[in-house]
C-alpha cells in the first residue's frame, strides 16, 4: 500500500460509458484521468457483440461492437488517461475515496476530486423470475452465452430454448444457429417482443426460428443437464395455463429475461436510487445525490442503444470537469416529471439549463400517433411526431436553453407522450 | 479416468465409513483420533453432495424436538458440544440465537373456540412462552428467556407486528453445512484418513454374519467395519448387506435465499414461529426466516414427501407455499433480492427417530440413519454416540499421541484486512486476481481450493469452497473464469469441466473455429 | 400472381407487408404505411442481403477468437454458407483491425474484415 492518489477523476468501468466519460473528462480540462476496468482489456461488453448495428447516431455509420469500441480505445490509449487493468474497485466511500486491488500493485488507495460511475448492468438470473425445477447445468443467461460462444469459443448447448426476447436473446438465436446449434424456439412471456422488429426479422425469421408469444418456462427437467423445459401459455395476469403446458427437449435453456444496473458501490458510497431506472438519481450533468460523484450509461438504467450510452457518459466527464474546476451547481434541484404515458426519465433532476439536455425516457403501454413532448415551465421545449411507441423502445429528447422556452433558470420540467392531434 | 478418482482403493481399511455427508465425515473424523485406517466413500463427485449441501444451516438446541426421542437427547448433546467440535477447523460457528415469535396465529381467534379473549391472551402472552421454557428445561436445554411484544420488536426491530410475544433461544447457532463437512473430511485426511468420491458402494461381502469387505463399482475393499451414514441411500445400503430393517423415506425441503447485503439491514438472529403441536403441518419442523452462517436471508423450508431420492427440484407451488408461511414473519423484506432457491431432502425412516446402532444380524456393520434435522446440530453427539460403539467393536480406547488437532483453513480474501491482502499478493500476484466480483474472490483461492486436502474438481465443489459464483449475478461473470481455472489446474480441456461430477459438462464441445482441435 | 410475406423492419409500426408478384415482377405491395415499407419490401424480394459477423480462430493471440465483418451486405441465402467458410480460417495473432480476414468471399466481390485489433499473448 502506498500513499494514496489523488488524480482529478476516477472512472469506474471501462466498457463505452467509461471510455466517453474519461476522454470527455479528459478533454474538458482535467490533467489527471484515472480509469479503472476489472477485466484485462478496454471495452466492456462490446468485444463480444460481434454483431452489427451500433454507432448509427454517434459516427452516423453502422458497425459491430469490436468496430465501436475501438474508436474509443484507440483514443484513450493514445491519451494521457491512466489506465488501469485486471483492477477491482472494493470499495467506494461517500468522501470518493476508493480501495482497488490487482496483482501488480496489491490494495490501492486513491483520494480522487471526483467520481464517475459506469459500471454498466448485470443480467437477471433465472431465480429473479423464479422458474421453478432443477438446477442442473445448462441455464445460462444470455450474455454469458454470447460471451461463452464469442470470446471463450465454447458452445454452452446444441440444441437451445430461448426464454425472453429481448435483443441479447433475438441475437443470440441467430449465433447459436450459425454456429451449428438447433434453436427450438423463442418464448416470450408478454404479447409482443421484447427486442426491436429489426432482431426479430433478421434473427429469427431468417432462420424460421418460431417466436411463442404469452408464453412462459414453467420447469427446467434434468437433474444433471438440461433434459427439457417446460413451456405454458400465460393468461392475462401473465400466469401460466396448465392445460397449455409442454415438454420441449433441449440441452440449454438461455435467458434474455432483463437486465439490472449495477450499484453495488453507488450503494456502498451512499448514492439515492431510483426505484424505476435502477440507477442513481442524477441531474443535468449526471451527477448523483453525493457531491462529486456522477455517473453514466447502464448504470443509470437500461439503454437500448450504445451511441446513447456515450452521449450520457460525455455529459458525465464534462460534468465532473466542471464540478472540480468549478465547484458544485448550488441551485436547488427540480424534479423531472413524467407525464402522460411516460414512467421512467432519466435524468431525474434539473438544476441549471445552460447547455443542451438530452432526456430519456420509456412510455408506460404502446400507443399509435402520438407526440412527444418536453414542457419547461409549461412551454414546449421538444415536440415529436411518433408514428408508435413502445415499451422497449427507449425515447430521447434535446431541450436547448436557447430555445425561447428553456432559459438558465428552471421551475418545472414535465415529459409527456400525447395523442398525435393534441 | 474421471476427476477425484485417480487413485486406487486401498486393498483393506479398519473402517469404512459410506456417505460423505455431514455425518460421515463427523464420524470419520472421530475415527481418526483413535486409529487412521478409515475409508470415506461416496457416489458423487464431492463431499456434502446429499442432504449436507442444502440444509438450512441450524444448530437448533432441541428445544423443537419431542420430549424422550434420541433425536432431543442427541440434540441437546451435539448443541453442548459444537464449540468444542468446530474448535481449529477453521470455519466460523456463531450462536446468533432463535427468536421464538408467538403471534396472532399460533392461536386464531376462530380457532380459540369459547375461550375468553382474556384467556387467549394470557395463553399466548404468558402461557406460551412459560411452558416454551419449561419444557426447554425439562430437556435440558439453558438459557431460554421470555420475551415481551416490545423485547420482541427491540431484538429484531422487523419482525412482524403480528408477535405478541417471544422466547429468545441462546444457545441455537449457524455454521455452514458443506463448509463444516469439507473441513471434517480435510481434518480426517491430515490425521490419516482416506476420501474416494466418484465411488458407488454396490454390495458388501459378509460372511459367518461378519462384514469382511465392501464392494464398489472400482474394486473392493477388506474391512471388519462398516458405518453407514448414507442418508436417503441408507436404508438400500444396509439391505445391501442385511443389515437393514428400515425405510427411508425422502422428504424434500425447499428455500429461497436472499442477497446478503439486503439481509444484514433487516434481520441478526433467526426468526421462527410457534406452532401448536396440533397445527404443526408435518413431522418436520416449522422453518422460518434465518440467515445463512455466510449472511444470506433463508425462508424456508417447506417439507413435501416425494417418491425420488434424488427429487431436489422446487415446484411453482412449494416457492408459492414459502411466500405464504414465511415471508410474514420479515414483512417488508424487499423481494426482488431473491438471489437463489434450493431444496433438499431430508431423510427420515418412517418412526421419524435417529436409528443409530450396531446391527443384531452382521456383525461390524453399524447403521447411523433416519438423520434429518435436527442431524446437523446432532452431529457431535452421534459422532461420540458412533465411536462409543466402534469401541465395542474392537477399535482402541486409547487416544493416538500423533493425532493433529488442526485443521488450517485457507484465507478467504474477503474476509481480510487490506494489510494481510496486500501481503498475500506480494508473496503470490494471484491473490490480486479478483475472478468472483459479487462474492470478492480471488484467482488464488479458487486455485488452491482445487488443490486441497480434498480437492474441489468441479464449479459446484469450487463454488462450496470458495462461493464463486454464490452472489446475486449467479456465475453469469465468473462462470467461464472458473471453468478455465479448473481446466488449466487439472491438465484438461474447458469442454470437460462439469457442474458437479459426471453427467453435468458445462459446455457441449466448442465453437466452429475449434473444428481443427484445441491448439 | 404469387405473394410473399415481410415485416418492416424501418420503424417501430412494424407493419406487415404482402409483395404481389408475377414472374418475379413486383405487380403491388400492400400493408404498408409509407413509401420506404414498399422499397423494403421489393428489396427483401429481388435481392435480400445481410451482413456477415462471426468469429475466425486466431492462434497466439491474447483471446483465441477473433470478430470479424463482411466489409458489404451479402445475399441472405450465402450467410451461413459465408460462416461455414470462415470456420476454417486460422489467423496468427496479432491482427489489426480492418484487415481483410477473408477475400472476395463465395464471390460475392465482398471482403470480410477484422472488426477490432487483437494483441500477440
Amino acid at each position: 500500500m502506498d500513499a494514496a492518489r489523488r488524480p482529478d477523476a476516477v472512472v469506474i468501468g471501462a466498457g463505452p460509458a467509461g471510455l466517453g466519460a474519461a476522454l470527455s473528462a479528459r478533454e474538458a480540462g482535467l490533467a489527471d484521468v484515472m480509469l479503472i476496468e476489472r477485466d484485462f482489456e478496454l471495452g466492456g461488453i462490446l468485444p463480444q457483440c460481434i454483431h452489427d448495428g451500433f454507432g448509427s447516431i454517434v459516427f452516423d455509420e453502422v458497425l459491430t461492437g469490436p468496430q465501436y469500441a475501438q474508436r474509443y480505445i484507440d483514443r484513450v490509449e493514445r491519451s494521457d488517461i491512466d489506465i488501469k487493468l485486471n483492477t477491482m474497485v472494493l470499495d467506494l466511500a461517500p468522501d470518493h475515496r476508493i480501495v482497488a486491488v490487482n496483482s501488480r500493485e496489491g490494495i490501492i488507495e486513491i483520494e480522487p476530486r471526483s467520481v464517475i460511475l459506469a459500471m454498466g448492468c448485470r443480467e437477471r438470473t433465472r431465480h429473479q423470475i423464479m422458474i421453478p425445477g432443477y438446477r442442473p447445468a445448462g441455464v445460462i443467461c444470455a450474455g454469458a452465452a454470447q460471451r461463452d460462444i464469442n470470446i471463450v469459443g465454447v458452445m454452452p448447448g446444441r440444441r437451445v430454448v430461448i426464454l425472453g426476447s429481448g435483443d441479447i436473446g433475438l441475437i443470440m438465436a441467430r449465433r447459436f444457429t450459425l454456429e451449428g446449434a438447433e434453436v427450438e424456439g423463442v418464448y416470450e412471456i408478454m404479447d409482443q417482443p421484447g427486442g426491436l422488429t429489426r432482431n426479430v426479422v433478421q434473427c429469427l425469421h431468417d432462420y424460421d426460428i418460431p417466436m411463442h408469444l404469452s408464453h412462459t418456462a414453467t420447469f427446467i427437467h434434468g437433474r444433471k443437464r438440461v433434459e427439457a423445459v417446460s413451456v405454458a401459455e400465460v393468461d392475462d395476469d401473465l400466469k401460466p395455463i396448465r392445460e397449455t403446458e409442454r415438454k420441449i427437449p433441449c440441452d440449454v435453456l438461455v435467458l434474455s429475461v432483463g437486465l439490472i444496473p449495477e450499484n453495488e458501490l453507488s450503494k456502498m458510497a451512499g448514492v439515492a436510487l431510483d426505484p424505476v431506472t435502477g440507477g442513481p438519481v442524477v441531474d443535468e450533468r449526471m451527477h448523483t445525490s453525493v457531491e462529486g460523484i456522477f455517473a453514466c450509461g447502464n448504470v443509470v438504467g437500461v439503454f437500448d442503444l450504445v451511441d446513447y450510452v456515450t452521449r450520457s457518459s460525455e455529459v458525465a466527464g464534462r460534468g465532473a470537469a466542471e464540478y472540480v474546476l468549478e465547484g458544485a451547481r448550488r441551485e436547488p434541484p427540480i424534479r423531472v416529471v413524467p407525464g402522460r404515458n411516460v414512467f421512467f426519465v432519466m435524468p431525474q433532476l434539473v438544476r441549471r439549463l445552460d447547455r443542451d439536455m438530452d432526456i430519456y425516457f420509456r412510455v408506460e403501454r404502446r400507443e399509435r400517433d402520438v407526440r412527444a413532448k418536453v414542457l419547461v415551465d409549461g412551454a414546449e421545449a421538444y415536440d415529436h411526431k411518433a408514428r408508435m411507441v413502445r415499451p422497449p423502445e427507449m425515447l430521447h429528447a434535446t431541450i436547448s436553453p436557447s430555445d425561447p422556452a428553456g432559459g438558465v433558470g428552471v421551475g418545472a420540467v414535465e415529459v409527456k407522450v400525447v395523442p398525435g392531434d393534441e | 479416468m474421471k476427476p477425484g478418482c485417480k487413485r486406487p482403493l486401498p486393498p483393506s481399511a479398519g473402517v469404512v465409513v459410506v456417505g460423505a455427508g455431514v455425518i460421515g465425515c463427523s464420524i470419520a473424523r472421530e475415527v481418526t483420533r483413535y486409529t487412521s485406517g478409515v475409508v470415506i466413500l461416496d457416489k458423487e463427485s464431492d463431499v456434502a453432495c446429499g442432504t449436507s449441501k442444502a440444509n438450512n444451516a441450524e444448530v437448533h438446541s432441541g428445544i423443537g424436538e419431542d420430549a424422550g426421542t434420541l433425536k432431543q437427547k442427541l440434540n441437546v448433546r451435539g448443541n453442548y458440544l459444537y464449540g468444542e467440535f468446530v474448535a481449529d477447523l477453521g470455519i466460523e460457528f456463531k450462536r446468533q440465537g432463535l427468536l421464538i415469535v408467538v403471534t396472532q396465529r399460533t392461536l386464531p381467534r376462530e380457532e380459540a373456540g369459547d375461550m375468553s379473549e382474556r384467556d387467549r391472551d394470557d395463553l399466548l402472552r404468558r402461557k406460551i412462552p412459560e411452558g416454551i421454557i419449561a419444557y426447554g428445561e425439562n430437556a435440558g436445554i439453558h438459557g431460554l428467556r421470555v420475551l415481551t411484544r416490545e423485547e420482541v420488536f427491540r431484538t429484531e426491530p422487523n419482525v412482524t407486528r403480528e408477535a405478541v410475544a417471544g422466547v429468545f433461544d441462546p444457545t441455537y447457532g449457524l455454521v455452514s453445512p458443506y463448509k463444516l463437512t469439507i473441513a471434517l473430511a480435510e481434518h480426517a485426511v491430515i490425521n490419516g484418513a482416506q476420501v474416494f468420491t466418484n465411488t458407488e458402494v454396490t454390495g458388501f461381502r459378509v460372511e459367518d454374519s461378519r462384514v469382511r469387505a465392501v464392494i464398489t463399482d472400482r474394486g473392493e475393499i477388506e474391512t471388519p467395519l462398516i458405518v453407514n451414514a448414507a442418508g436417503v441411500f441408507a436404508d438400500e445400503v444396509a439391505d445391501m448387506a442385511g443389515a437393514g430393517g428400515f425405510e427411508i423415506h425422502a422428504r424434500k425441503g425447499a428455500t429461497l435465499l436472499f442477497d446478503r447485503e439486503v439481509t444484514s439491514e433487516y434481520v441478526h438472529s433467526s426468526v421462527a414461529e410457534f406452532r401448536l403441536p396440533g397445527q404443526r403441518k408435518s413431522q418436520s419442523k416449522g422453518g422460518g426466516a434465518m440467515p445463512t452462517a455466510e449472511g444470506n436471508l433463508q425462508l424456508g423450508p417447506t417439507a413435501v414427501e416425494v417418491d425420488d431420492k434424488y427429487d431436489t427440484s422446487i415446484s411453482a407451488e412449494e416457492i408459492e407455499e414459502i411466500f405464504e408461511r414465511f415471508y410474514y414473519l420479515l414483512p417488508g423484506f424487499p423481494k426482488e433480492a431473491l438471489i437463489s432457491a434450493f431444496s433438499g431432502l431430508r431423510a427420515p425412516t418412517r418412526e421419524e427417530d435417529f436409528v443409530i446402532g450396531a446391527s443384531n444380524e452382521v456383525e461390524g456393520f453399524v447403521n447411523v440413519a433416519g438423520i434429518q434435522s435436527p442431524g446437523l446440530a446432532s452431529a457431535p453427539a452421534i459422532a461420540e454416540m458412533v465411536m462409543g460403539i466402534l469401541h465395542d467393536l474392537g477399535i482402541p480406547r486409547k487416544e493416538r499421541t500423533d493425532f493433529d488437532p488442526r485443521r488450517p483453513a485457507p484465507p478467504r480474501f474477503y474476509e481480510l484486512d487490506n494489510r494481510e491482502r496486500d501481503r498475500l499478493i506480494a508473496e503470490d500476484p494471484r491473490w490480486g486476481n479478483i475472478i468472483c466480483r459479487c462474492e470478492t474472490v480471488s484467482e488464488m483461492e479458487v486455485i488452491k481450493a482445487i488443490h486441497s486436502i480434498v480437492p474441489a474438481t468441479n464449479m459446484d465443489a469450487v463454488k462450496r469452497r470458495t462461493r464463486t459464483g454464490m452472489g446475486r449475478c449467479q456465475g453469469g461473470f465468473c462462470g467461464d473464469r472458473v471453468a478455465s481455472i479448473l481446466a488449466r489446474e487439472l491438465g484438461m480441456p474447458i469442454t470437460g469441466i462439469t457442474k458437479d461430477g459426471e453427467g453435468s459438462p458445462v459446455y457441449l464441445g466448442r465453437t466452429k473455429g475449434f473444428a481443427g482441435g484445441e491448439e | 400472381m404469387n405473394k410473399h410475406s415481410f415485416v418492416c423492419i424501418n420503424c417501430p409500426l412494424s407493419c406487415s407487408l404482402e409483395l404481389s408478384e408475377e414472374n418475379g415482377e413486383v405487380v403491388e405491395v400492400t400493408g404498408n404505411e409509407c413509401k420506404i415499407g414498399a422499397r423494403y419490401a421489393e428489396e427483401e424480394f429481388k435481392d435480400p442481403r445481410r451482413m456477415v459477423t462471426t468469429t475466425v480462430r486466431a492462434k497466439g493471440g491474447a483471446l483465441p477468437l477473433l470478430p470479424v465483418v463482411s466489409s458489404a451486405p451479402i445475399p441472405k441465402r450465402l450467410v451461413r454458407e459465408a460462416v461455414r467458410v470462415l470456420g476454417d480460417v486460422v489467423l496468427e495473432a496479432p491482427v489489426d483491425e480492418g484487415q481483410v480476414v477473408y477475400r472476395d468471399i463465395l464471390d460475392t466481390g465482398v471482403d470480410v474484415i477484422s472488426s477490432r485489433k487483437l494483441e500477440a499473448e
